[in-house]
């Protein structure tokens, strides 16, 4: 059923004001990097065509405003969400220490069907700033992902196009599995259902 | 271009309403009168006061604001047409055709090339001309959907001679700035501007305010000149805010490409961040809500200064008035229409909830599905909510993805027929002039990228006075009243639906309520065997007390007898010994 059909997956980035969301849209869509962005007011939205595993696949990629309040926006951009990238900026704690209300703002507005296992990747952006000035270490963060369901992690840098692109492969990759989940519980009839929910949640589990 | 059927002309059943209160209604009172033209002396200084002390209170009411602005829009409308202006001084310096440009901060008063005498003389035709029009609802008549003046004498006065021609670059002519000039000129301490607010509304939406006259009229117009907020300014930039680093970040990120705010740390983005700042100690509930950067760099970029654009920031977003306003006003509601006292009321659009943008975009898709059900409907067959893209448009005035050209265009507009009502009005209108191009998109892709802004307007490159009449044109149904009721019913269903989850929550504690009294009834259950439990282990204890009672007395019995038989043996022996 689901393999003649283009695969559309719906990505949403979230994350603090300034962390670089829309750095890393663009550098992973267009493959640039500018300093005259806007600040993201609302939503932005881009699009690309990737393969994975041997599919082709559209993703829809939301960049939204990091500041706080837009949250109560967020219902009409995080519904049907198939993936969620965390961005924080390793040279701001605070950006760091504000993943878990995102998180959690997330799955009470997008209430996936199976929260537990909704697919989350976390980006530490900004990489590319000196060491010196750098305020949540590397096993700190992967501590939390870990944490939080092994929760992919990755270190990026928009500005030099460090590790964009895996990220964003990775989401894709999860994304898709999550898109084939759902499609396997819309196939089955009620009573199967509950047996497929667990069978499904655990290997999802194991494999991340 | 498309048109939804509805714009057709004698289409609206508003119209029948336009005239029942603009044309037949004799109930209509006049907006002004002569005995109104003398306010007290102490107008400033009152209005100041009021102004910082309703800020601080935090009170808010914007109900007297919403029924002012409903009288005064349609009657001004009736200035569209072609005409000369007769009092056309032939002067060089035209305005700048780019509203970039970056305009010293121009004389509070008029211009010296124009003679005082010819001002005053001008001065006084257009107050009877404002005069006829705002207290003779007969001196206007419906024609085909739109309403116009019979008075030709208004028609000269008011209509600029490239009005609406459409091709050639809107900015208005050498004319226009005596016009604009005329009611800069001050006489008894104030402007003339006040005095003419409905020649003052056709002649913006005609044909807008000479770029180089906006920085000077904005801040006349709101209302933001007179006031004590620029005293307290320092003193605002000297306190902490807790928002510096948010504020610092989009300062940088605010028209990135305009050149007064192009530079890392360049004297715009300076004056961006001292604005913001001061605002967001100001008005802590507010603070700083991303897009307020970009409402501010709008006034920035017409040469105001620091305090003046803090200022006009605060009149815009301010929500209530002074019981009893300093200047003539609006015999049905108590608000003046242009001037101090003017209410803008943008504030809940910014706060925390967002309260105001939520309302906006109901409003906004409402006046869409009940226009153009089409639209609407091929839009949300499509996964696009009017947050996606309107949200941008209402929070930064429009300036996100529009020229910035027609953004001051809607600016100008915005300040004499209400902040929100100009703002919806265009949003709705731009969607029905690209009737035909949205619904040949099917993409959310490219839909969203047309939505954005610039590509809903291409077509009128250059002509903003042309959109802009077209605009009002498909939008006569929206007036204050009508967002009204939608706020009325926007405030309804959210009452609905918190009374909806109110209910979820009381069959969630019933649910409980009933769970615990089965945990309950099944505890007694246990109780009542343990108390049985209980009482036969009593009983048994008893009988147990009792059998140790009798083998104690046993026990105590066969002691004596075992010390008697003792006694007895001793007596033997003794009795052997002897």
């Amino acid at each position: 059923m689901r393999g003649g059909r283009k695969a559309l997956l719906k990505v949403i980035i979230l994350g603090d004001s300034g962390v670089g969301k829309t750095s890393l849209m663009n550098q992973y869509v267009n493959n640039k990097f500018s300093t005259q962005y806007k600040a993201t007011i609302g939503a932005d939205f881009l699009t690309k065509e990737v393969l994975v595993e041997e599919r082709s696949v559209t993703m829809q990629i939301w960049d939204t405003a990091g500041q706080e309040r837009f949250q109560s926006l967020g219902v009409a951009f995080y519904r049907g969400a198939d993936c969620c990238a965390l961005v924080y900026d390793v040279n701001n704690v605070k950006s760091f220490e504000n993943l878990d209300s995102w998180r959690d703002e997330f799955l009470l507005q997008a209430n996936p069907r199976d929260p537990e296992n909704f697919p989350f990747v976390v980006i530490g952006n900004k990489v590319d700033v000196e060491e010196s000035k750098r305020q949540v270490t590397q096993k700190r963060a992967m501590a939390w992902c870990q944490q939080k369901g092994n929760i992919p992690y990755f270190e990026t840098s928009a500005k030099e196009g460090i590790n964009v692109e895996q990220a964003f492969f990775t989401i894709a990759k999860n994304s898709l599995k999550q898109e084939a989940d759902v499609e396997l519980y819309s196939d089955f009839p009620d009573p199967i259902k509950i047996d497929g929910d667990t069978s499904v949640a655990k290997s999802a589990g194991c494999e991340c | 271009m498309a048109r939804p059927p509805a714009a057709e002309p004698g289409g609206w059943s508003w119209s029948g309403l336009a005239s029942s209160l603009f044309v037949a209604n004799p109930e209509v009172p006049p907006l002004w009168d002569d005995s109104d033209l003398d306010p007290p002396d102490n107008v400033p200084n009152r209005d100041s006061y009021r102004r910082l002390d309703t800020f601080d209170s935090g009170a808010s009411s914007s109900s007297r604001f919403g029924a002012s602005f409903s009288s005064m829009s349609s009657p001004s409308r009736a200035l569209f047409g072609a005409g000369t202006d007769q009092a056309s001084p032939q002067r060089g310096a035209a305005a700048s055709s780019s509203g970039l440009s970056v305009l010293k901060k121009q004389g509070a008063t008029a211009d010296p090339g124009l003679d005082a005498v010819s001002a005053q003389r001008l001065l006084e035709r257009l107050e009877l001309a404002n005069r006829t029009l705002a207290s003779d609802p007969k001196m206007i008549m419906v024609q085909n959907g739109s309403i116009r003046t019979a008075d030709s004498t208004l028609q000269t006065l008011t209509v600029t001679p490239a009005a609406i021609s459409g091709g050639e670059s809107d900015d208005a002519a050498p004319a226009d700035d005596t016009f604009w000039e005329t009611l800069l000129t001050e006489s008894d301490g104030r402007t003339s501007l006040a005095r003419l607010p409905h020649l003052i509304a056709a002649r913006i939406r005609t044909s807008g305010i000479p770029a180089r006259l906006r920085s000077q009229l904005w801040l006349r117009i709101a209302g933001a000149h007179i006031d004590n907020l620029h005293m307290v300014y320092p003193a605002l930039l000297a306190e902490h805010s807790s928002f510096e680093n948010i504020i610092q970040r989009d300062v940088s990120r605010t028209f990135p490409k305009v050149e007064l705010f192009a530079e890392q740390g360049c004297s715009g983005q300076k004056m961006l961040f001292n604005v913001l700042k001061a605002f967001s100690v100001f008005d802590r509930d507010v603070g700083y809500c991303q897009g307020l950067s970009f409402c501010a760099g709008i006034m920035l970029m017409q040469g105001m200064s620091e305090q003046e654009a803090f200022s006009l920031v605060v009149r815009l977003l301010e929500e209530s008035s002074s019981p009893t306003p300093a200047q003539p006003t609006t015999p049905a509601s108590g608000a003046p229409l242009i001037g101090i006292g003017a209410i803008y009321a943008l504030r809940s659009c910014f706060l925390p909830d967002m309260a105001g943008l939520h309302q906006a975009l109901f409003q906004h898709t409402e006046l869409v599905r009940a226009v153009d059900p089409a639209l609407d409907k091929h839009l949300r067959e499509c996964g696009i909510s009017a947050t996606m893209y309107a949200s941008q448009w209402f929070l930064t005035m429009f300036s996100y993805n529009f020229p910035l050209e027609l953004v001051f265009r809607l600016f100008d507009i915005m300040l004499v027929d209400g902040a929100m009502l100009t703002m919806v009005r265009f949003s709705v209108a731009i969607l029905l002039l690209n009737h035909d191009r949205i619904l040949g998109a099917v993409e959310i892709e490219s839909l969203l990228a047309l939505l954005k802004g610039e590509q809903l307007v291409a077509q009128y490159r250059g002509s903003w006075n042309a959109l802009i009449k077209d605009v009002l044109d498909v939008t006569p149904n929206i007036t204050q009243s009508t967002l009204g009721d939608l706020k009325l019913k926007y405030l309804r269903e959210q009452q609905d639906s918190s009374r909806e989850a109110a209910k979820a929550e009381i069959q969630r504690l019933n649910e409980l309520v009933k769970q615990l009294a089965r945990e309950r009834d099944k505890a007694r259950g246990e109780l009542s065997a343990a108390l049985k439990e209980n009482a036969r282990l009593t009983s048994a204890n008893v009988e147990l007390k009792e059998k140790l009672k009798q083998n104690d007395e046993l026990q105590l019995r066969m002691l004596k007898e075992n010390q008697v038989l003792l006694a007895t043996i001793e007596q033997f022996e003794e009795a052997k010994q002897q």
